[in-house]
């Protein structure tokens, strides 16, 4: 019996053209090598949206080429027989599954995100240490832009395993800390006024929010923690540098001294 | 809201000071405010366009207006009647016990002329004007100020609360002092009047005992037209009808069941009842003169025509440099108008942001110059408003 399944082995093999194959596979290659170095040299020629285009064409090109070249072979190597096809599809389908899991989980957790609403667009939040403003959410991401203006697309999956931390949740208040850290000998209630009245001062406040000043003794000074809200989230990062370039001159102005960080941890 | 009749002669009743709580913001019908909202929706997205030249026909004899005759129909206002009004609604606090309440905060939305109303007042019952604190006594030490307002221990008025402090980390200090020495009876009986902006602020910066406070009410339609007429009566028997239809604004008296148009709705509702607003978007409005001698009552009327209200020329916010514009806008709001040089003390902008945001908000007619002061323009101050509401900065 083994004898009779290696002969029918063997049959099958010779009936393949290994050299067409080949020339095919050595076709492919040369024309996505061509191609590729062709949109390269022309992506080098121009500027702004036509470079971004061509080069946004290499991949697309490369898919192409790949599916054309498959589509040309399978019939050459495997005889298209309905037990055959059913084969090859079955182990493809199995493969296919494995490697989608993760983006049919992500589409699942898009589809779920919409009745949960952890973020809505406009919401400040951070996934996975990364924070930014919720700029739309898509079937597989979520989009962000970072405060650095870098654009980051976080698979929807991330909601079922990680903290999702919201600073706005639907509406327009997103509480800012401004942190000082002050040298231990100085006058805190006077401190804690004035860094008060900074914030109430800021033409970026939001009134009816509350403003309050934290105060914390730490082993090498006193830290302050300045906590308010912004007229505009989009505001958070002007009305933090207002706040401390501003408690900052108020505080030089009291004749406080700020607080050095430690180069190296005290020993216990 | 239906149309005005003729306007009552006595104008005086048409001054009202209520609670805070008692004052009511003319308000539009659903349909109007739907229009009033897609027209600024459309405003946003075409240039502001100039006023049409074209009036009611070519057979239509129309005269420019001369400043004199202008100012005949459209004199400054005269706050005398208000100063009564106050005077009544004080009344009762005048006649209790100085340990009731030490203070009456009145407060004035800008251009309603209350520091004016409460100087006049000052001037009928003999009450002492209080100065304004400088700079230099804002910022720092302002021991001298108080006992000048103290003086002999005789009643004072303070007309304007909003100079009494900047929005800086050391301009506080006098006005929470101010208001708690007032709330003791430290500085004896007063009247302080206040901006409605600068209140907005002030009360989110001292939590301190409150005062009684009271404020004009607002004009409604018929209001804004007993007080208009009365005013326009300085230039002799008028009748203003709109260019456009010939309806009047409102019938001159002995008209009875004559077509009205919408103009003074529209009127009420852009200057949300504030007198001084509506008193400079009238004087924009007047046209001319035509001679229709057919179409007045009698030859001794004097047609005025009044721009259709659509025809107004639009202010708006220059759409270069919203942020900085905003902030403008909102500080000057806040204080009142502000010397230029103060400016970079209350706001998070450069010197050279500072100067541009100035320089296009004066092109958009939106800031003016009162000597060193810079203000927000009273016919720009509805579109100010606006703006600034719609930033989410807080209003009054």
């Amino acid at each position: 019996m083994d004898m009779g399944i290696s002969a029918e082995l063997t049959e099958q093999l010779k009936q393949i053209d290994f050299v067409q194959i080949g020339l095919t596979v050595l076709w492919a290659v040369m024309a996505l090598v061509i191609i590729q170095r062709l949109l390269g040299f022309l992506a080098d020629r121009f500027t702004g949206h036509v470079r971004l285009y061509l080069l946004g064409a290499v991949p697309v090109m490369r898919l192409i080429i790949f599916t054309l070249t498959l589509i040309f072979l399978i019939p050459r190597i495997v005889e298209p027989t309905f037990e055959n096809l059913v084969a090859l599809l079955g182990a493809a389908g199995l493969a296919i599954g494995f490697a989608l899991r993760d983006l049919v989980s992500s589409v699942i957790g898009g589809i779920v995100s919409l009745f949960e609403i952890p973020y809505r667009p406009g919401d400040w939040v951070e996934i996975d240490g990364v924070y930014g403003e919720v700029k739309s959410i898509r079937m597989r991401v979520v989009k962000m832009v970072t405060p650095d203006d870098t654009a980051v697309l976080v698979p929807n999956l991330k909601i079922w395993t990680h903290l999702i931390k919201n600073g706005t949740d639907g509406s327009a208040n997103l509480m800012c800390v401004a942190e000082f850290y002050l040298h231990p000998r100085h006058d805190a209630a006077r401190v804690h006024q004035t860094l008060r009245d900074v914030a109430l001062t800021s033409a970026y406040l939001r009134l009816e929010q509350p403003v309050a000043v934290v105060v914390l003794e730490r082993p090498w000074g006193t830290q302050y923690r300045v906590k308010a809200y912004p007229i505009d989230p989009r505001d958070q990062f002007r009305f933090l540098t207002d706040i401390t370039i501003r408690g900052k001159q108020a505080l030089t102005g009291l004749g406080v001294e700020f607080a050095v960080a430690p180069t190296s941890l005290p020993a216990a | 809201m239906g149309s005005p009749d003729a306007p009552a002669a006595d104008a005086a009743t048409v001054w009202e000071y209520v609670t805070p709580g008692e004052y009511r913001v003319p308000s539009a019908p659903v349909d109007q405010t739907v229009k009033t909202g897609l027209a600024a929706f459309w405003r946003k997205l075409r240039p502001a366009s100039a006023p049409s030249d074209q009036l009611l026909t070519s057979d239509t004899d129309v005269e420019n207006l001369s400043d004199e005759r202008l100012a005949g129909f459209v004199p400054p206002p005269a706050w005398d009647d208000a100063a009564a009004a106050l005077d009544r609604a004080l009344n009762g606090w005048t006649d209790r016990p100085p340990a009731a309440s030490w203070a009456v905060l009145t407060l004035g939305h800008p251009h309603s002329g209350h520091d004016k109303v409460l100087r006049l007042w000052a001037g009928t019952r003999g009450w002492r004007l209080v100065r304004e604190p400088d700079v230099p006594e804002t910022l720092g030490e302002h021991g001298g100020w108080f006992d000048g307002l103290k003086g002999d221990g005789s009643p004072w008025v303070l007309p304007r609360l909003e100079r009494c402090f900047l929005r800086h980390v050391h301009g506080l200090a006098l006005v929470r002092a101010l208001l708690s020495k007032v709330g003791s009876g430290e500085l004896g009986r007063g009247i302080i009047g206040c901006d409605t902006w600068a209140w907005a602020f002030l009360r989110q910066q001292w939590r301190g005992q409150g005062f009684p406070m009271l404020v004009a009410q607002a004009f409604d339609t018929d209001r804004m037209a007993a007080w208009l007429a009365n005013l326009a009566s300085a230039g002799g028997e008028a009748a203003f009808r709109q260019a456009n239809s010939l309806r009047y604004v409102w019938p001159p008296a002995g008209v009875s069941d004559a077509p009205t148009s919408d103009y003074l709705r529209s009127l009420v509702l852009h200057s949300r009842g504030i007198p001084g607003v509506a008193w400079a978007t009238w004087r924009r409005s007047l046209v001319g003169v035509a001679r229709i001698p057919e179409a007045e009552p009698s030859t001794a009327l004097t047609t005025v025509l009044v721009r259709p209200w659509k025809e107004l020329h639009d202010l708006t916010v220059p759409a270069e440099g919203p942020h900085e514009s905003g902030l403008i806008l909102h500080a000057l709001l806040l204080h009142g108008g502000l010397p230029a040089d103060m400016l970079p003390l209350v706001l998070p902008l450069t010197e050279d942001e500072i100067a541009a945001g100035i320089s296009r908000l004066e092109a958009a007619e939106l800031v003016v110059r009162d000597g060193k002061r810079l203000e927000v323009s009273v016919v720009g101050y509805p579109a100010a408003r606006e703006f600034v509401a719609g930033r989410s900065f807080v209003t009054d």
